[in-house]
C-alpha cells in the first residue's frame, strides 16, 4: 500500500519535469514549423481573397468571390470526381498489395535480404523519371504484348484511351507507390510480440484468426498512418498524370492538382488557383479527420 | 513462422513474378542508355547491337553534373542530419504527451495541419520568404526540408510509437531516469525501425525534389541539384529518352548505394524487433 | 565515417562559399535563356562568350534553366529579375510589360536592325518591350527520300497533299507520324491561324450570334482534321514529339507535322535524315501561308543596375555578324537585317516566307490558356470522331475563355 503511494508521488512529480522535457523537444520542430510552413500558408490564404494574376505588383481584395466561383466550376468538380474515382482505387491497390508483400517478406525463407531489397527498388527513383521509362514502355512494350495475346484494350497506346488512360497512371503509381508503405508495415509487424501468436496458437486459433486478431490489430495504427498519405498523394497526384498524359486525351485525366498549374501558371489566375487548393486540402483534412477518428476507434476495441 | 512447401512454392512464384514487373521497366533503362535514338527507335526490346558510351560519355563530361552532385548530396545530408536532430524527440514528446496532456494533442493536430495543405499554397510565399531572408541557397533550401517534415515524419514516428508499449518507460521512470535519458537510451533504440525508414523516404524525397529547387536555385547552374540537372535534358516537348536515361542512372547511383547500405539498418531494426512488448 | 563526413560537408561548404567571391571591377549581368535544345544553347553561349571576350568590363553570365516561365515568374516575385531574359511570346510576358517589370525599348538605335514587318509583329501596347530575334515557322516534314523513291511531287495544294497520301498508302506506306497524344493543340492553333484572318468567328460564337456548328473555321478544321487522322500512323494518338520523330526517322511513316524546331532533334536522332520542311497546304483551297511566331525574344529587366551595359550587350546582339553566327548555330530563320539563313532542310519554306507567304500564329490573340482547351476537344475529335460533339465541346470552351 504505502509502496504504492511513493509510486504515485514519484509519478506525478516527474510528470513536471516530463512536459518541461517533451516541450523543450517540440520547440526547434514547432519554430521551424510556424516559420516555414505556417507562415508561408498564412500568405496563401491571404492571397486567396485578391485577384492576383501572380505577376503584377498590384491585387485587389475580393472577398470570397474566388471560393464562390469555385461552387460553380465544372470543371473543378469533374476533377474532383475523377481524384475520388483515383484515389479510392488507389488507397485499394497499394494497402492490399503493400499488406500481402509486407506478410510475404516478414516470413524467413532464402534470398529474403535479396527481395526485400529489390522490392524497395522503384522507391529510389524520382516521379518524373519512372513516367517516362513508362510511357516508353505503354508505347512500345504494351502495345505489342496486347497485340500478340489478342486483347484489344491493350494493343494501342493505353494513355491514348479515354477509358484506360487512369488505369496506366494508376499502375505506374502503384509500381513506385507500394514500396514505402511495405517498408511501413514490414515495420509495424516487428512491433507484434511473438508470444501473442504462439498463445493465440495454443487456444487452437488457426492462421486467418491470427491474422485477423493479432495481426489487423496491431497494423491499425501503420495503417492510419498509410492512409493520411495516401489520401493525400491521390487527391493531389501530379507528377504522375502531368508527365505520362498532362491531363489527356482529351480532358480524361484531368486532375485537381493540374487545373491548379494550369490557373497558376498558364491562364494567370494565380490567386484562384490557390483557392482550389485550399478548398482540396481542408477536403482531405476532413477526409483524414474522418479517418482518424475511425480508427483510433477500432484500436479501443 | 513455419511454412509448408506447398506455401513455399507460391511464395517464390508471386516474389519472382513480382520481381520481374520491377526488373523489366530497369532493363529498358539500362539498355537505352547503351544505344543511339536510331537505334532505340527500332529496336526498343533488344539488347544493345554495341555497347555505345557516347550517352554516358556527354553527360560525364559536363561539368554541371559535378556541381549538382556537391549540392544535392550537401541538400540531403544536412537536411538528414537536422531532421534526424528534432524530429525523432519530438515524436517521442507528442506521442507520450498526447496521452496526458491536451496541449500537446493540440500541438499534434497543429502540427498535422501542414500535411494537408498542398504544395501549392506556399509555392509562392516560400519563395518571398526565403528571398526577404535570404535563404535562397543550398543551405536555405535545407531549413524548408526540416520545417516539412516536421508533419509527415513526425507523424510516421507518432503512429508508430502508438505501437510501442510504455511499459518499459515507466518502469525506468521508477527507476529515476530522467525523460530525456529515457529519450536516449530506451526510446531511441526501440525505434531503429522507424528511424531508418523515415530517413529513407526522406532522403530519397529530399533527393528527387524538384519543384523546390527550382524555384530557389535558379541563378546559377552551379547551385542546381541532380533533378533541375536531368531535367534540362527534357524539354517541355521532347525528350532524349536516350541521354535522360543515362543521365538517370548517374544521378541514382548515390541513392541506390546509400539505400544498400541503410537497408542493412533497416532490416537490422525489423529482425530485432524482438525488444518490443 | 563521421570524420568523412564532416570533411565532405566542410569542403563543399568552402567550395560553395568560393563560388560566391568574385572580382568587383567587371559588371556581371545575368542573362537567363528560354530555350533547351542543345544547338540553340550552343548559339547562344558562343555569342555571349565573344561579347565577353570583345568586352573585357562586362561579364554576362549564361543561365539556363529547365522551366523558365515557373522560374521568372518567381523571380518576379522577389523583385530579382535577371538583368536580361530570353522569351517566347504569351500572356506572361504581356503582364509583365504592363507592369513595368521589363524595360522600355522604343526608340533604341538597335531595333532598326529588325526586319521592319517582324518588328511591328512584336509590339505590345504600341511599344517595343523585346528585341524580337528568331522566328519558328510550322509546317510540313516530308521524307524526301521516300517521296523520290515513290515518284511523288512536293504537295502545295490540300487535293495534291490527299492525292499524296492516297498513293503513299496504296504502296504500303503510312502517310503522316503525328505526335497526337499531347500536341493536338499546337496543330490546330497553327492551322486556324491560316485557315482564318483573326478570331472574330469565335467572338460572334462567344456573344451568341453564331452557332458553333455554323462556324466555317471549326467545319473547315473538323474536315481536315477527320482527312488527316484517316491517314496517321495507329501510334500517333500515342505519340507525343518524340515517338513522331523516332517513327519518322525509322521510316513507319513519310510525313510529320511540326515547327522548325524539331529539325535539330531530328539531326540528332539521326544525322543522316532526308527531310525538307514545306509549306502545310491549306484546307480551305485557299493561299496556304506559312504561320510563323517569334519564339525568341531578348528582354532587359526595368530593375537592372546596369543598364548601359544591357544595351550594350542588345546592340551586339542586334548587329547582323553577330545575328549570323547565332542562326547559323541554331537553325531558324532570324529576324535582324542581313542575316541568311541556309539552313537545306528549310529552303522551301524560306523562300515561300520571302515571298510573303507568311502570318503570324494567332496564340498571341487568343485568351491565354484558350489553345490548350480547344486543343482537348480537337484531341477526342481525332479519337471518337464526333463531329457533333466536337462543335458542342468547342462551344463550351469558347463561352468559357472568351466570356470571362
Amino acid at each position: 500500500m504505502s509502496a504504492q503511494k511513493s509510486k504515485k508521488k514519484t509519478h506525478s512529480a516527474m510528470t513536471r519535469e516530463r512536459i518541461t522535457t517533451y516541450g523543450l523537444f517540440c520547440l526547434p520542430g514547432f519554430i521551424a514549423y510556424c516559420v516555414f510552413l505556417i507562415f508561408p500558408i498564412l500568405m496563401g490564404i491571404y492571397y486567396s481573397f485578391m485577384d492576383w494574376n501572380g505577376i503584377s505588383k498590384g491585387y485587389n481584395f475580393i472577398g470570397f468571390a474566388n471560393y464562390a466561383k469555385l461552387l460553380t466550376d465544372k470543371k473543378f468538380g469533374a476533377a474532383l470526381l475523377f481524384n475520388f474515382r483515383y484515389t479510392i482505387m488507389l488507397i485499394v491497390g497499394v494497402v492490399v498489395i503493400s499488406v500481402v508483400l509486407a506478410l510475404l517478406l516478414n516470413k524467413e525463407f532464402k534470398g529474403r535480404s535479396f527481395f526485400r531489397t529489390l522490392y524497395f527498388l522503384p522507391a529510389v527513383l524520382s516521379m518524373i523519371t519512372v513516367s517516362l521509362v513508362f510511357k516508353q514502355v505503354f508505347f512500345y512494350v504494351l502495345p505489342a504484348i496486347g497485340k500478340a495475346l489478342g486483347i484489344e484494350a491493350l494493343s494501342t497506346n493505353i494513355l491514348a484511351s479515354k477509358q484506360n488512360a487512369i488505369y496506366g497512371v494508376l499502375f505506374v503509381h502503384l509500381w513506385q507507390g507500394v514500396a514505402l508503405p511495405t517498408l511501413l508495415f514490414l515495420a509495424g509487424l516487428q512491433t507484434i510480440p511473438t508470444e501473442l501468436y504462439e498463445a493465440a496458437a495454443i487456444d487452437g486459433a488457426n492462421g486467418w484468426q491470427q491474422f485477423k486478431h493479432i495481426t489487423v490489430a496491431y497494423l491499425i495504427p501503420t495503417l492510419s498512418v498509410v492512409l493520411v498519405l495516401l489520401v493525400k498523394q491521390g487527391l493531389m497526384v501530379f507528377d504522375y498524370v502531368k508527365s505520362m498524359t498532362a491531363g489527356g486525351p482529351g480532358t480524361a485525366t484531368q486532375t485537381i492538382a493540374l487545373l491548379i498549374y494550369n490557373n497558376g501558371f498558364e491562364r494567370n489566375r494565380y490567386s484562384y488557383s490557390i483557392a482550389q487548393a485550399i478548398a482540396t486540402g481542408v477536403i482531405i483534412a476532413l477526409i483524414s479527420a474522418i479517418q482518424i477518428q475511425a480508427s483510433n476507434r477500432k484500436k479501443v476495441d | 513462422m513455419r511454412t509448408t512447401k506447398k506455401g513455399k512454392f507460391f511464395l517464390y512464384l508471386i516474389l519472382t513474378l513480382g520481381a520481374l514487373l520491377i526488373l523489366f521497366p530497369m532493363y529498358i533503362t539500362i539498355t537505352t542508355t547503351f544505344k543511339t535514338p536510331a537505334e532505340s527507335a527500332v529496336s526498343f526490346f533488344t539488347l544493345p547491337k554495341s555497347l555505345y558510351l557516347g550517352n554516358y560519355a556527354t553527360v560525364l563530361q559536363d561539368e554541371k553534373l559535378y556541381y549538382a552532385y556537391g549540392n544535392t548530396i550537401l541538400i540531403t545530408v544536412v537536411s538528414l542530419l537536422g531532421e534526424m536532430l528534432i524530429l525523432p524527440p519530438m515524436g517521442f514528446a507528442l506521442s507520450r504527451g498526447m496521452k496526458q496532456n491536451r496541449f500537446f494533442k493540440g500541438l499534434y493536430f497543429f502540427f498535422l495541419l501542414g500535411i494537408f495543405l498542398p504544395w501549392q499554397v506556399r509555392m509562392m510565399p516560400v519563395v518571398k520568404l526565403m528571398g526577404w531572408l535570404g535563404l535562397l541557397s543550398p543551405l536555405g533550401i535545407t531549413l524548408l526540408y526540416i520545417a516539412h517534415a516536421t508533419c509527415e515524419s513526425m507523424f510516421l514516428y507518432v503512429g508508430y510509437l502508438a505501437t510501442v508499449s510504455d511499459s518499459i518507460e515507466e518502469a525506468a521512470y521508477i527507476d529515476g531516469a530522467s525523460t530525456f535519458q529515457i529519450y536516449t537510451r530506451v526510446i531511441l533504440p526501440l525505434m531503429t525501425p522507424i528511424l531508418s525508414t523515415v530517413l529513407i523516404r526522406e532522403g530519397l524525397a529530399i533527393w528527387n525534389d524538384f519543384q523546390m529547387p527550382l524555384i530557389t536555385l535558379n541563378r546559377s547552374s552551379k547551385l542546381w541539384t541532380l533533378t533541375i540537372y536531368l531535367n534540362n535534358f527534357q524539354s517541355e516537348l521532347s525528350v532524349d529518352y536516350n541521354l535522360s536515361f543515362a543521365c538517370l542512372m548517374l544521378t541514382c547511383l548515390p541513392i541506390v548505394i546509400f539505400y544498400i547500405i541503410m537497408q542493412k539498418q533497416i532490416m537490422g531494426g525489423l529482425t530485432s524487433g524482438a525488444v518490443k512488448g | 565515417m563521421k570524420k568523412v563526413l564532416s570533411m565532405v560537408l566542410a569542403a563543399m561548404l568552402l567550395l560553395s562559399l568560393c563560388s560566391f567571391a568574385s572580382a568587383e571591377d567587371v559588371v556581371e549581368l545575368e542573362f537567363v535563356y528560354h530555350k533547351t535544345e542543345s544547338n540553340a544553347i550552343d548559339a547562344m553561349e558562343t555569342v555571349i562568350n565573344n561579347f565577353n571576350a570583345a568586352n573585357p568590363g562586362i561579364k554576362v553570365n549564361f543561365v539556363q534553366v529547365p522551366d523558365t516561365a515557373t522560374v521568372l515568374q518567381s523571380r518576379a516575385q522577389l523583385n530579382e529579375m535577371p538583368d536580361m531574359f530570353g522569351c517566347t511570346t504569351g500572356n506572361m510576358f504581356e503582364l509583365m510589360f504592363e507592369d513595368g517589370i521589363i524595360m522600355d525599348l522604343t526608340g533604341q538605335e538597335f531595333l532598326s536592325s529588325v526586319e521592319p514587318s517582324s518588328l511591328e509583329m512584336s509590339t505590345y501596347n504600341g511599344k517595343n518591350w523585346r528585341l524580337p530575334y528568331s522566328l519558328s515557322c510550322y509546317g510540313l516534314y516530308v521524307r524526301t527520300d521516300i517521296f523520290e523513291e515513290q515518284g511523288l511531287a512536293l504537295p502545295t495544294t490540300w487535293d495534291e497533299l490527299m492525292d499524296v497520301c492516297e498513293k503513299l498508302t496504296a504502296a504500303g506506306i503510312t502517310p503522316f507520324a503525328l505526335p497526337d497524344k499531347t500536341m493536338v493543340y499546337q496543330r490546330m492553333e497553327r492551322m486556324m491561324s491560316f485557315m482564318s484572318e483573326d478570331d472574330s468567328e469565335f467572338k460572334q460564337i462567344a456573344a451568341g450570334e453564331l452557332e458553333a456548328k455554323d462556324s466555317k473555321l471549326l467545319q473547315n478544321y473538323a474536315n481536315a482534321s477527320l482527312q488527316i487522322v484517316n491517314y496517321m500512323t495507329p501510334e500517333s494518338l500515342g505519340a507525343e514529339y518524340t515517338e513522331s520523330y523516332q517513327q519518322l526517322i525509322a521510316g513507319q511513316a513519310a510525313m510529320t507535322i511540326n515547327g522548325g524546331w524539331s529539325l535539330a532533334t531530328l539531326k540528332d536522332y539521326d544525322p543522316d535524315i532526308k527531310v525538307a520542311l514545306i509549306p502545310m497546304p491549306n484546307p480551305t483551297g485557299e493561299e496556304s501561308k506559312v504561320v510563323v511566331s517569334i519564339d525568341t525574344n531578348f528582354c532587359i529587366s526595368s530593375s537592372t543596375k546596369h543598364p548601359e551595359e544591357c544595351l550594350k550587350f542588345f546592340e551586339y546582339l542586334a548587329q547582323p555578324e553577330v545575328a549570323q553566327v547565332y542562326a547559323d548555330k541554331e537553325g531558324s530563320p532570324c529576324v535582324i537585317n542581313g542575316v541568311t539563313v541556309s539552313t537545306p532542310e528549310l529552303s522551301v519554306i524560306s523562300e515561300a516566307m520571302a515571298e510573303g507567304k507568311i502570318c503570324l500564329s494567332q496564340n498571341a490573340i487568343w485568351p491565354s490558356g484558350f489553345r490548350k482547351a480547344l486543343g482537348n476537344v480537337a484531341t477526342e475529335l481525332e479519337i471518337d470522331q464526333d463531329v457533333d460533339a466536337f462543335y458542342e465541346g468547342a462551344a463550351e470552351v469558347i463561352d468559357e475563355y472568351y466570356n470571362n
